[in-house]
């Protein structure tokens, strides 16, 4: 039971310190997608990766 | 770049192989409504489902779910910008290696194997329940025959769920007949049913916001643990544990995310259509991104919560728990009859976009196959081509097979489907953000943009947004796999079967390849170029481009070569080598696109033209479509006249217009051509790709004669020309057709386009004419065929 609960802790662990970082991920991106809805980024230069 | 193979003797069979895909870019627009067409459909089942799972509180994880494809996106967005030709296939070999790409593959294809079946039966259900409704409904107004209702022994009633099996069954066959014949899926056809959907959906939301303003709601609970109800069949692996949920608290809400993950299934589909979109591509892949992700939140997520809010709990689950949508339109207000159409309404949508996803499966399944097939891990036996349609007819059967077996061991029931779809989707999500991550250390190329926020401590780079997905994703991953037992034991079969196929094959295809190397050393000196030129197969302008496809049917090359004076003018044989939806997503080596099968048909194009003493040139092309891939080529290689053979799937007629629908698509600057089609039986259809002067009829000149004759008796019009007439009628008509008069000139023009032509054929005359090549255009027009008195481009023997 101990070694289940140890894993159970990690997977928890794990899916918290995910959670709230795919939160800042959400943000982050979220202000980025209202520029290029809105058009603020236009200026910026495309950066393209070359394929590969 | 020289092939490895140029150090051949001279008197090797040279080909250049092009190796950039022909492709046909498409908008953002467009390249998010072939996403949502996948990602969409899973609002019609994903609420249920997860419903069924974890209770009434599931709505919030479908929306928290809906919120973390959000970052899933930006993990797609980053791969796409680093590699084009994308994919979890090609991102996972590249940090992983070939073991866990297959691993990841097969993940995929136990992805692809059940997006069909689960669609196909969630539209059986909508459309069952809508029929046993309807019934219902007739019956209490006393519409059905007392008859009827007495040998139903009350309401007629249908088995739902094999119902659901039936339809389900055909469609997939419909569909595996559609692949097999080769149909091109337009991105059209995918924006269109978004246009419908998305009528549906506002008319979803708002007819549910009056009805919440009119009637209230029902609150959705909090999702605390305590509000989450797990059944054994949710608890998988986790049956004699019931109370862990509860005791831990997290590990509740991790489970019930677990079993809300299937409702972002589709996110795959962005890789494969990245490659295809317009310029400028990253910009658009973001665009089409967000447009995806706000889109799928809304519908999914919002109408999840709807249901809750809206559907009674007596009926929720018991009744609409495989359609629920069919259920919000049931309960919202206004009049029942009214709502009965807007259920059929949803029915069709449903019906449209599920039955897409069906389809959608089945190209997905049939491009990955072939992409790994190509790579060697499967062998070339699955690839060979339908001997009438070309297409690869083998891995289309198995994967139809394998779907068809899926329906019916389901038995219709959606649940079972949509737990087992789950491993697929979050299993290759984890593997795609796994080798993303691992991709930030051992990746030094360039990348248009990074999942955010990055922070350097001293000197090294900590992916943090990235990290924080990719242990939502692995801790989601691991949970399920004990969570969801029918789909753990399912999953890691398929898996392992999977695994074990492609090990085997790539065993098998190992040595095969090292011998056919040596073989293509012996015959064929392979040049790969990035891009179709005329200086690398040294021919001169004017050619004729010869396409083949079959090398049991040549015909049309041996019609060429008996008309072309290889002296004067170049032969070109060229062969496009289709890569389908899926596949256009990854990178093809030489050796891929000049494969056994190129390899027997060029040796038989060779022996016919060796036959007749003449040279000719050998081109291999990879492309997405075959009508651009000829319209750029010809275009490329400033041909004169392509010489086709008769489709077995369209008739010349339809071929011209194929072709004259891409070279209308094609960028600036373009080249007409002519098109000659030939018959099996010498027979010649010809047409001009391209704009060109019309050939006028007998009497039409007789008539601009005439015209010109009176014209010139007026006063001060006596120097007026031929085509000044020509021009004011034209400058009328034209100014007709936009105007109150264009139905009776369409009813006219019908008039005429029905009567039968004459003749398309060429005569043969005996002399030899060196193509001249068109010039070239920078007007935009359409393919028509111009009859029987255009000069024949290539003479007859």
């Amino acid at each position: 039971m101990a070694v289940l609960t140890v894993f159970i802790r990690i997977l928890e662990g794990m899916f918290v310190a995910g959670s709230i970082g795919s939160l800042i991920v959400l943000i982050v991106t979220a202000v980025e997608d209202i520029e290029t809805l809105l058009g603020f980024d236009e200026k910026e230069p495309a950066k393209e990766a070359s394929a590969r | 770049m020289s092939s490895p193979f140029s150090t051949s003797p001279s008197d090797r069979v040279r080909i250049v192989v092009a190796t950039s895909v022909m492709l046909t870019f498409i908008s953002y627009w467009r390249a998010a409504a072939i996403v949502l067409n996948d990602l969409g459909s899973s609002a019609f089942y994903a609420a249920g489902i997860a419903e069924q799972a974890v209770g009434k509180t599931a709505p919030w994880f479908i929306v928290a779910v809906m919120l973390f494809s959000f970052t899933v996106r930006a993990v797609y967005v980053e791969s796409c910008s680093m590699f084009v030709r994308g994919g979890v296939y090609r991102v996972v070999k590249e940090a992983l290696g070939g073991t866990l790409a297959k691993v990841s593959v097969s993940a995929l294809m136990f992805d692809y194997m059940l997006t069909g079946p689960i669609s196909g039966v969630s539209a059986g259900q909508y459309i069952a329940g809508l029929i046993n409704d309807t019934f219902t409904l007739a019956d209490a107004h006393g519409w059905v025959p007392r008859a009827l209702h007495h040998a139903a022994g009350g309401v007629p009633q249908i088995d739902v769920n094999w119902a659901a099996v039936v339809f389900a069954v055909t469609v997939t066959v419909y569909y595996w007949w559609q692949n097999i014949k080769g149909i091109h899926e337009s991105s059209e056809k995918a924006l269109r049913v978004m246009q419908v959907t998305t009528v549906m959906v506002i008319i979803l939301l708002a007819w549910s916001g009056l009805t919440l303003f009119k009637q209230g709601y029902q609150p959705v609970p909090l999702p605390t643990p305590e509000n989450l109800s797990f059944t054994p069949e949710s608890l998988g692996f986790l049956k004699n544990f019931p109370d862990l949920p509860k005791l831990f608290g997290i590990l509740g809400i991790l489970m019930a995310f677990g079993h809300s993950v299937l409702a972002m299934s589709g996110e795959e589909t962005l890789a494969q259509v990245n490659r295809e979109l317009a310029h400028p591509k990253l910009k658009n892949l973001k665009r089409a991104a967000i447009i995806i992700a706000i889109y799928s939140f809304v519908f999914t997520g919002i109408t999840a919560l709807l249901f809750v809010m809206i559907i009674p709990d007596s009926v929720r689950v018991p009744v609409y728990k495989d359609n629920l949508i069919a259920g919000l339109a049931m309960y919202l207000w206004g009049p029942q009859l009214l709502r009965l159409l807007f259920r059929a309404f949803v029915v069709v949508v449903g019906f449209l976009i599920l039955s897409g996803a069906v389809n959608t499966a089945i190209i997905g399944s049939n491009g990955v196959l072939n992409r790994v097939s190509e790579d060697g891990v499967l062998t070339d036996w699955f690839r060979f081509p339908h001997k009438k349609f070309g297409t690869s007819y083998r891995i289309i059967n198995l994967v139809v097979i394998l779907q068809l077996l899926t329906i019916l061991a389901s038995r219709g029931n959606v649940y079972v489907l949509g737990e087992a779809y789950a491993f697929g989707v979050i299993w290759s999500f984890t593997f795609n953000s796994l080798a993303m991550l691992v991709l930030r250390y051992k990746y030094k190329g360039e990348r248009g943009w990074k999942v955010p926020p990055n922070f350097r401590i001293a000197g090294h780079e900590i992916p943090v947004g990235l990290a924080s997905v990719f242990l939502v994703l692995l801790s989601t991953a691991i949970i399920n796999l004990f969570t969801k037992s029918i789909a753990t034991m399912a999953g890691i079969t398929f898996g392992v079967v999977f695994f074990a196929i492609f090990t085997i094959s790539e065993r098998v295809n190992r040595e095969k390849f090292a011998l056919a190397r040596a073989g293509m050393k012996e015959h064929f000196q392979l040049l790969q170029r990035d891009t179709v030129a005329r200086e690398p197969l040294g021919i001169r302008p004017g050619n004729v481009l010869v396409p083949v496809r079959d090398y049991n049917t040549l015909h049309h090359l041996k019609w060429a070569l008996e008309r072309v004076d290889t002296n004067e003018q170049d032969v070109v044989v060229m062969t496009a080598r289709l890569t389908p939806f899926g596949t256009a997503a990854y990178d093809l080596a030489l050796e891929q696109i000049f494969s056994d099968y190129e390899q027997l048909l060029f040796t038989r194009a060779v022996s016919v033209a060796e036959s007749f003493g003449k040279h000719v040139s050998l081109l291999v092309v990879p492309a997405r479509d075959v009508w651009s891939a000829i319209v750029q080529t010809a275009n490329n290689l400033e041909s004169s006249a392509v010489v086709s053979g008769v489709s077995s799937k369209i008739t010349p007629q339809e071929q011209a217009l194929e072709l004259g629908r891409a070279w209308e698509a094609m960028p600036q600057p373009k080249r007409q051509f002519l098109l000659q089609v030939v018959h099996p039986d010498g027979k010649v259809d010809t047409f001009h790709i391209g704009p060109h002067s019309p050939t006028m009829k007998t009497e039409d000149i007789h008539l601009v004669h005439r015209l010109w004759l009176n014209i010139t008796r007026e006063k001060g019009l006596d120097k007026v020309h031929h085509n000044d007439i020509v021009t004011e009628a034209l400058t009328r008509f034209a100014r007709d057709y936009t105007g109150r008069d264009r139905d009776d000139i369409l009813r006219d023009l019908r008039k005429i386009s029905g009567q039968p032509v004459t003749s398309r054929s060429i005569t043969v005359d005996g002399t030899k004419v060196p193509l001249k090549p068109p010039p070239e255009q920078g007007g935009k027009r359409g393919k028509q065929d111009e009859g029987p008195s255009t000069p024949p481009i290539v003479g007859p023997g």
